[in-house]
């Protein structure tokens, strides 16, 4: 009969330990309660034993990879099967132990110190925390120490993209990786003895990418949300953008469409406080924002994220499009500081030429709005009573219905169109 | 005034690391009662590093393995009669094994059968104490009762080093000496409370010496030593037996695992210490004795080892053939007569039940 350990919660829920050395090999005869394997967990490195006898059919996997509990550890003919072929096998035809991972093993490592609290931290940003560094008193891995590793992998995520796109070999960063996939694979191999190519890839949501999910799922769960949706007449608009695009061309400024979006969303927002706003929940209080830090989502390599124009309102067109330069190419090189993703009231993703005509934008939440700001194209529109080319730019805007309701919001789409349908109208204030 | 430096504590020994001690004194102990004494301990053993392995193979829950500290609980379970009523902690498998408590018992309590808590009629065990120093207060209420009712039974409180930081020691070892009750203080001190050694835990040179301050007398005694700890209980239990009042034993021990199966000891012990505390296991010198005195033999351990390996598989098996717990016995172990509120929710949790069909 085949019987498979799986590995007990052997402390007070643990999730998972690390294999750190095999005292059985594969096809070795193991009496019941005879050691196989040392194990760490989050609390201590613990001896096991096999509850039954028999012959050892497979291992979980090489020495330094993790089982979760739960998960086979070995798995073992045991006895009523094997009964005859009790003899040892002999260590002349010992197969060394499957490699059931496409990992190589890796030597057994350092026990990280570190308090639960960071341990915790370090799970939830998918971090391997034996492989960070400690500063902390007698080499305690501190959060601090969490952030910088975090930071360090980020921007060793960025290089192997490169080396990736440029075909050069890519290793997986951070330790880990990716391995639970292949572990069933290797189990479905054991069984049937060949090997099998995997179905699917698996890549763990680590880091920024987890952290997006994360942001995601609170504001669409929290929020409900509404989208609206209208095109602009932003031909006036493209017209001012080139020729000033070519006025700033001089000084190797670039001008994008954004810092006018910028310009006509924070007059829009002094117009209806109510959209540069968020609720405390805990409170329950409508939270006015009397300044306008406006976040840009930004798409990256490694993913989404939101650099911060503060004080847009305060800014010119000229020092809104350097400011973007600035953050953008700082976002590109995953060098942006936390203060400078932090502590947006409102934002506006501009998905731009690439982007479709219209989207469902999710808020960044606490905010509760959100501007889209979608292709501009050259379309046919009713103007009078004539057919005529315009430059047309699809607009959404999804707004947190608990706060904001649909006729305001129809109302604040307006004021941003008639702004950007009207860009002179912007001169009347320039100090 | 009193100064702590000069205050001198002797600790009770009899049987010293090799086996070896005042003959006048060894002679006063039986060939049976040693052997006995070993048997007990050995078993004890056995059991707890079964227990431990098989709670490595999620057989079992959590557990606190006691190795080491077999003199102190033999030794002291030893010295007490039927009638007696034992406290204890969760370190205490040898103690209440000794004094009644079946194995399968056991194994209900550590694979978290409601049966585990409830000893059988006649087992004068009361449930293990998970909160630190708690039974130190029930162990005096008993004894009063018992002083009140007239009835000779001794109550011992089981308990460890860390629990005498607790209040509840204090107010146990007050009440105790000023209403002079039959109760036994019974600290195995085994020199950590989980990670915090000794040094942490208290000021005081001793543990024995606290009892001064309380009226009480105190004695500390090798606790790897079984002669001493059974004569040291003995002596004690029968003084209380005779109205004398309170005492507080401390047994010097060592646990030579893990606080519990959650624990790694060896983030704060260094190995060197472990091993001191080997060279001084209470099994080893009582066996030195024995082979000296021609009593026991490596096949006598064998057979005794085996025997007992059986006795637990035969508990283990019995114990989960035997029928699991239903959700509604939460309500009938609490009170003798369920109050009407509780009786009106194990109403609702049987209608509930009833519905959707849980077990």
């Amino acid at each position: 009969m085949i019987y498979e350990f799986k590995l007990p919660d052997i402390g007070e829920g643990l999730h998972e330990a690390e294999i750190i050395r095999w005292l059985v090999r594969e096809g070795d005869v193991v009496k019941a309660d005879q050691p196989i394997a040392e194990i760490q967990t989050d609390k201590a490195m613990v001896e096991m034993t096999t509850p039954v006898a028999g012959k050892v059919v497979a291992l979980a996997g090489p020495e330094g990879a993790t089982v979760k509990v739960g998960e086979p550890l070995i798995v073992v003919e045991t006895e009523a099967a094997v009964a005859g072929e009790a003899a040892p096998i002999e260590d002349s035809v010992r197969e060394p132990v499957p490699v059931l991972h496409g990992e190589t093993p890796r030597p057994a490592r350092k026990r990280a110190i570190a308090a639960p609290s960071v341990r915790k931290r370090a799970r939830e940003l998918g971090v391997p925390i034996d492989e960070v560094e400690g500063t902390g008193e007698g080499g305690r891995v501190t959060l601090a120490d969490l952030e910088r590793y975090v930071r360090e992998r980020e921007a060793a995520v960025a290089v192997a993209e490169l080396r990736e796109r440029s075909g050069a070999a890519v290793l997986p960063v951070g330790g880990t990786a990716i391995e639970q996939k292949a572990d069933k694979a290797a189990w479905t191999s054991i069984a049937s003895t060949e090997l099998v190519v995997p179905e699917e890839e698996r890549i763990p949501l680590r880091g920024l990418r987890k952290k997006i999910a994360e942001k995601m799922v609170k504001s669409a769960y929290t929020a409900p949300h509404v989208t609206g949706m209208d095109e602009v007449d932003v031909t006036k608009l493209v017209e001012i953008r080139k020729n000033l695009a070519s006025e700033l061309a001089k000084e190797q400024i670039k001008l994008t469409y954004l810092p006018f979006i910028i310009k006509a969303v924070t007059r829009a927002l002094k117009q209806y406080p109510m959209f540069n706003a968020s609720l405390d929940e805990e409170t329950n209080e409508i939270v006015l924002k009397k300044r306008y830090h406006i976040g840009i989502a930004t798409a990256t390599k490694a993913g989404l994220v939101v650099p911060v124009i503060r004080d847009a309102d305060q800014k010119s067109i000229r020092e809104l499009a350097v400011e973007i330069a600035e953050l953008s190419e700082k976002a590109h090189r995953q060098a942006l500081r936390l203060d400078e993703l932090q502590g947006s009231t409102f934002t506006i993703t501009s998905t731009g030429a690439g982007g479709g005509w219209f989207a469902t934008p999710i808020i960044n939440y606490p905010e509760v709005a959100i501007f889209g700001a979608h292709a501009i194209k050259r379309r046919p529109v009713v103007v009078g009573d004539e057919i005529v080319i315009r430059d047309m730019m699809g607009m959404s805007l999804t707004f947190d219905h608990r706060v904001i309701d649909g006729e305001p919001a129809g109302r604040f789409m307006r004021t941003v169109a008639h702004y950007l349908e009207n860009p002179e109208v912007l001169l009347l204030d320039v100090r | 005034m009193f100064d702590p430096d000069q205050l001198s504590v002797e600790i009770v020994r009899i049987l010293d690391e090799n086996g070896n001690g005042d003959e006048e004194k060894l002679a006063a102990f039986s060939d049976e009662w040693l052997l006995r004494a070993y048997r007990e301990m050995r078993r004890a053993r056995v059991i707890d590093e079964r227990l431990l392995r098989m709670q490595r193979q999620g057989r079992i829950g959590t557990y606190a393995p006691f190795s080491g500290q077999e003199a102190a609980q033999i030794g002291s379970a030893l010295a007490l009669r039927k009638d007696d009523w034992i406290f204890p902690s969760y370190r205490e498998v040898a103690v209440c094994l000794m004094h009644g408590m079946p194995l399968e018992q056991f194994f209900h309590y550590v694979q978290g059968r409601l049966s585990g808590k409830r000893m059988p009629e006649g087992v004068n065990i009361f449930p293990t104490q998970i909160i630190i120093a708690a039974q130190t207060l029930h162990a005096v209420g008993c004894a009063w009762a018992s002083k009140l009712k007239g009835e000779p039974h001794v109550s011992v409180a089981y308990f460890g080093d860390g629990a005498t930081s607790e209040g509840d020691f204090h107010e146990a070892m007050n009440f105790a000496a000023v209403y002079n009750v039959p109760v036994i203080f019974f600290c195995q001190n085994n020199q950590y409370a989980i990670s915090v050694p000794y040094r942490k835990q208290t000021a005081s040179r001793t543990i024995a010496q606290k009892a001064l301050a309380y009226g009480m007398k105190g004695v500390l005694v090798d606790g790897n030593d079984v002669l001493a700890v059974y004569e040291t209980m003995k002596q004690a239990v029968e003084a209380a037996r005779r109205g004398e009042g309170p005492m507080l034993i401390e047994v010097l021990t060592y646990r030579l695992g893990p606080h519990t199966t959650a624990d790694d000891p060896t983030k704060y012990r260094r190995p060197e210490e472990v091993e001191t505390w080997r060279a001084k296991d209470p099994l080893r010198r009582l066996r030195l004795l024995l082979e000296r005195r021609g009593l026991w033999t490596e096949a006598q351990e064998d057979a005794l080892v085996a025997q007992v390996n059986d006795e637990v598989t035969a508990a283990y098996e019995a114990a989960i053939a035997s029928k699991s717990g239903s959700i509604v016995d939460v309500f009938d172990y609490v009170y003798s007569e369920a109050p009407t509120l509780l009786a009106e929710q194990k109403d609702e949790v049987m209608r509930r039940k009833q519905r959707s069909g849980v077990r």
